[in-house]
C-alpha cells in the first residue's frame, strides 16, 4: 500500500481563515478535507497516513523553522509520496507547496506533486523543479486536480515514464529535451506550411518568451566629470587567457586590468570568441574595444577618466539566464566603482 | 529543365588493384587515389580508410562530406565552376554512387571537427552512419593558412568524389529518378503554390558556401532552378562552424526540402521554385536582401507560401526574422526551420537570438547545446583526440551534439527536434 503524506494550509486543513495564517506546523494522523478525496480516488491502492498543516504566513515568514519541523515528521512517517495542495491561485500557499515538494524530493528522495493555477507565483518559482498539475483558479476544480495529481503521483512512485505535460496535465517545466521525431524536419515543415496556407489549426515547434524591455539610463548631466568604463562581449582577454574565460557559452565575465595603458596591443591582448572571425581584432584589439580613441578624448578633457579595467565576457550561445546575471554583476561593479557611463561593444 | 539522377547502389567498398564499380561493390586502388590527392602540396600524410554502416567505428575530426558524382554522357565533370567546367547544372544525366560518402578529415586550429559513430546510440543522429564512408585522412603542410587548408581539403574531397564516380560512366544504373517541374497545367490547378527560400551563410572565407564556384557573399538574391541545387551548383565552403549545423555538400546535393517538395509536386502542392539569398553582416544589407527575396518570390514565382531555411549561428536568426516579416507583410505565408540554443540541460529561456510575431510556424531541428552519451568503440578513424574535446575519443564519451555532422541539420535533414518536459 502506498503511504502518502498530504500538505495543507490552515484553510484547507480546516483550522481557520486568514486570522489563523500565523499558526506553526502541526501534524494529524490520517486525512482531512481534500485528503479524504485522495483516499477515495486511490481505491485501496494507498492512503493518506498523515496530514501536515502550516499557516501561510508562518511558512513565508519563518520558512526555515517550518521546514525543519515538517521534514522531521516526514522522515518519521517514511512516505512513498508527498501530495501538496492543490493551492489553486493562492500565492503564499502555492509557494509553500512548491518549496516543500522540492525539499522532500531533493533531500529525502521522496516523489512529490502539487497543483496550482498558471498565474500562481509558485509556478514561476518551482515549475522547473517539481511537477505542478495545472488547476483552475478556485477550489471548484478540486476533484479534477486531485485525480490528475494522483495519476501522476502513482507513476512517480512506481518509476513509470511520465508523458508529455499536455497528456499528464502538469505545467511544462520549461525544459526542452532533444528527441527523435518519426518524420524528417523537412517533411514536418511542408506539412505545417500546407496547414497554415489552408487556414487549418497548426502548432509551431518553437515559441518565444516575453523578453524584458530595458529602459535606457538618463543621459549624463556633465560628461566632463564622467568616469567611463569599457565593457564588451567580444571575448577580449590578456594573451594566453590566464583567467580561462569560456570561448563560447560563457557563464561568467573577467576583469582585464588596463591601468593607464594608451592602447591595447596585439602582443598583450587577444579575442578568444568562437562566434566571429577574430582575425581583425587580433591584429588591432582597439577596434573591438576603442581604448586608443578614448585615451585621446580623455586627454582632451572630453570626460574625466577611464575606469582602469575592462569588463569582458563572451557573447556566443550564452543563455539568457547567464547573460542576465553577468549583466547584473558587471553593473554592480560599475556602480560601486563610481562609473557614470559605460561603452558596450558587441560583435 | 529535366535532370535524371542515375543511382548506382553501393553495397560494399573494398581496396583493390583497380578502381572500379562491379555489381554493387566499389573497388578502390588506394595508391592511385592517394597519388591523385597528393598532387596538392598544401596537404600531406594522406591516407584513405573505409568505414561501413553497423561497424563499431568512430570517425573523428570530420571537416566536410560530399557524395561521389559525375555527369554521364559528356566530359563536363562535376561541381561546375569550382571543379568542373562552368556549365549550367541541373540537366542531363548524373551518376551517383548511392549509399557512399567522401569524408574530409584533418586537424587545424579554428576548424570544427565532427564525430560519426557507425553503430550505437550516436548512429541514428546522423545520415553519415548509413553510408559506406571513404575517409580522406590528411594533415596540413606546416605554416599553411587556415583558409588555404580549407580550399585544399575541398579540392581533395571533390576530386575524390569525381574520381570514384567515373567508374560508373556508361553503365546501367540500379535506379533512375527524374526531376522535372514541367507538369500539365490542369494537374497543378488549384494546388497551393509553394516556394523555397534558401539562405546561404556569407560571413567570409571558411564561413560561406560557393555557388558555381563563387563565394555566396558576392551574390544578391537570385532565382535558381531546384535541379541546379540537386546537381552541384552549390558546394559547402564551411570549415569554421560546428559540423552539426553546417550544410555539407552531401546535404545540399540531397536537399531534403527540395526533394520533399518535388515528391508532393502535382499532388498536394505546386512547387514554384527556389530563391537563394546571402546572409550579409549589416542590418541595412539584411533588410535589402529581405526586400529583394520577397520580391522574387511574390512578383516572379507568385507563391502562396514558402519554407525558409537559414545557415549559420545566432547572427543569422536576424536574417531569418527580417525575411519572414517582409514575406508575411507581402502576403506570403512562411514556415521557418531553425535550431534552438537552450543550454546543455535544455532550460534556456531564449531559443533564438531574434524573434518575430510573424514567425508563428517554426520547425525545431534540436537544441545545439544538448549533450549525448556515446559508448566506447572498437576502432577510431581520424585520431583519438580533437581540439575542442578533452579525453580519448575511443572510450565512452559525453559529447556535445554539435559535434555530430547534420545531427542539427538546418536544411531539415534530421529527425531531431525538441520536446517540452
Amino acid at each position: 500500500m502506498i503511504r502518502i503524506i498530504h500538505y495543507l494550509n490552515q484553510f484547507f486543513g480546516q483550522i481557520g481563515g486568514e486570522e489563523k495564517a500565523g499558526i506553526p506546523p502541526e501534524v494529524i494522523q490520517g486525512s482531512i478535507g481534500p485528503g479524504r478525496l485522495i483516499n477515495k480516488l486511490m481505491e485501496g491502492k494507498g492512503k493518506v497516513i498523515a496530514t501536515l498543516i502550516c499557516g501561510d504566513n508562518y511558512f513565508s515568514e519563518k520558512t526555515d523553522e517550518a521546514l525543519k519541523d515538517l521534514s522531521k515528521w516526514i522522515v518519521e512517517f517514511k512516505p512513498d509520496l508527498l501530495i501538496a495542495g492543490p493551492a489553486f491561485n493562492a500565492g503564499r500557499y502555492g509557494i509553500a507547496c512548491g518549496e516543500i515538494c522540492k525539499r522532500v524530493r531533493d533531500e529525502l528522495g521522496v516523489p512529490s506533486v502539487t497543483g496550482m493555477s498558471p498565474e500562481n507565483p509558485g509556478v514561476g518559482l518551482y515549475k522547473k523543479h517539481v511537477y505542478i498539475i495545472e488547476t483552475i483558479q478556485n477550489a471548484s476544480g478540486m476533484d479534477m486536480a486531485i485525480s490528475k495529481m494522483i495519476r501522476l503521483g502513482l507513476k512517480l512512485v512506481r518509476g513509470e515514464p511520465v508523458e508529455k505535460p499536455s497528456e499528464e496535465g502538469y505545467i511544462p517545466k520549461g525544459i526542452k529535451k532533444n528527441v527523435l521525431s518519426n518524420k524528417l524536419a523537412s517533411q514536418r515543415a511542408i506539412e505545417l506550411l500546407i496547414k497554415k496556407i489552408k487556414g487549418e489549426p497548426f502548432q509551431t515547434e518553437i515559441t518565444f518568451p516575453e523578453v524584458d524591455s530595458v529602459l535606457p539610463a538618463l543621459p549624463l548631466r556633465d560628461l566632463r566629470k564622467a568616469k567611463i568604463a569599457l565593457v564588451t562581449e567580444g571575448g577580449l582577454v590578456s594573451k594566453g587567457n590566464p583567467d580561462h574565460l569560456e570561448s563560447a557559452r560563457a557563464t561568467r565575465y573577467v576583469k582585464c586590468l588596463i591601468g593607464d595603458l594608451k592602447r591595447l596591443s596585439p602582443e598583450d591582448f587577444q579575442s578568444i570568441h568562437r562566434g566571429f572571425d577574430t582575425q581583425f581584432v587580433n591584429e588591432d584589439p582597439n577596434r573591438l574595444v576603442p581604448l586608443d580613441v578614448l585615451r585621446e578624448m580623455e586627454e582632451e578633457g572630453l570626460f574625466k577618466e577611464i575606469f582602469p579595467a575592462l569588463f569582458v565576457t563572451t557573447g556566443v550561445a550564452t543563455t539568457l539566464e547567464n547573460g542576465r546575471r553577468i549583466g547584473k554583476e558587471i553593473a554592480y561593479e560599475l556602480k560601486t566603482g563610481g562609473v557614470s557611463g559605460a561603452i558596450l561593444t558587441a560583435t | 529543365m529535366k535532370l535524371e539522377i542515375q543511382n548506382f547502389e553501393v553495397r560494399n567498398i573494398q581496396f583493390g588493384d583497380k578502381t572500379e564499380y562491379l555489381k554493387g561493390v566499389l573497388f578502390i586502388n588506394k595508391k592511385e587515389l592517394t597519388d591523385l590527392i597528393s598532387e596538392d602540396g598544401r596537404i600531406k600524410e594522406i591516407d584513405i580508410q573505409v568505414a561501413h554502416p553497423g561497424e563499431r567505428v568512430r570517425i573523428t575530426n570530420i571537416l566536410e562530406i560530399s557524395e561521389p558524382r559525375i555527369k554521364d554522357g559528356n566530359d563536363d565533370g562535376y561541381y561546375p565552376g569550382i571543379f568542373g567546367r562552368l556549365v549550367k547544372a541541373g540537366q542531363g544525366k548524373t551518376n551517383v554512387l548511392k549509399g557512399s560518402a567522401v569524408l574530409e578529415i584533418g586537424v587545424m586550429p579554428g576548424f570544427y571537427g565532427g564525430v560519426v559513430d557507425m553503430a550505437g546510440e550516436g548512429a541514428p543522429l546522423t545520415p553519415y552512419s548509413k553510408t559506406h564512408n571513404i575517409c580522406i585522412l590528411t594533415e596540413p603542410t606546416p605554416r599553411i593558412e587556415m583558409v588555404e587548408y580549407g580550399f585544399a581539403l575541398k579540392q581533395a574531397g571533390l576530386k575524390t568524389s569525381i574520381y570514384l564516380a567515373e567508374t560508373t560512366k556508361g553503365m546501367t544504373p540500379d535506379e533512375v529518378k527524374v526531376f522535372d517541374l514541367n507538369f500539365p497545367l490542369e494537374r497543378l490547378k488549384g494546388l497551393p503554390k509553394i516556394g523555397y527560400l534558401f539562405l546561404l551563410h556569407s560571413h567570409g572565407d571558411s564561413r560561406e558556401p560557393f555557388i558555381y564556384g563563387d563565394n555566396s557573399r558576392h551574390y544578391y538574391p537570385t532565382l535558381l532552378h531546384p535541379n541546379e541545387i540537386l546537381d552541384g551548383a552549390i558546394v559547402c565552403g564551411h570549415y569554421n562552424i560546428s559540423v552539426a549545423i553546417k550544410n555539407t555538400t552531401f546535404a545540399i546535393l540531397n536537399h531534403p526540402v527540395i526533394l520533399d517538395l518535388y515528391e508532393r509536386h502535382g499532388e498536394e502542392l505546386n512547387f514554384r521554385g527556389v530563391v537563394i539569398a546571402p546572409e550579409p553582416a549589416s542590418l541595412s544589407e539584411i533588410r535589402r536582401t529581405a526586400m529583394m527575396s520577397a520580391g522574387l518570390l511574390k512578383d516572379f514565382l507568385d507563391v502562396n507560401g514558402i519554407i525558409i531555411t537559414k545557415e549559420g549561428g545566432g547572427h543569422t536568426d536576424v536574417d531569418l526574422m527580417e525575411i519572414c516579416e517582409e514575406c508575411e507583410r507581402r502576403g506570403i505565408r512562411t514556415v521557418l526551420i531553425d535550431n534552438e540554443w537552450l543550454g546543455p540541460d535544455g532550460t534556456g529561456e531564449l531559443p533564438l537570438l531574434a524573434s518575430s510575431q510573424n514567425a508563428d510556424a517554426m520547425i525545431s531541428v534540436g537544441n545545439v547545446d544538448g549533450m549525448i552519451d556515446l559508448p566506447p568503440m572498437d576502432k577510431i578513424m581520424g585520431g583519438h583526440t580533437m581540439l575542442d574535446f578533452n579525453g580519448d575519443l575511443q572510450r565512452k564519451i559525453n559529447l556535445p551534439i554539435r559535434f555530430i555532422p547534420n545531427a542539427i541539420s538546418q536544411l531539415g535533414l534530421t529527425y531531431l527536434t525538441t520536446e517540452e518536459e
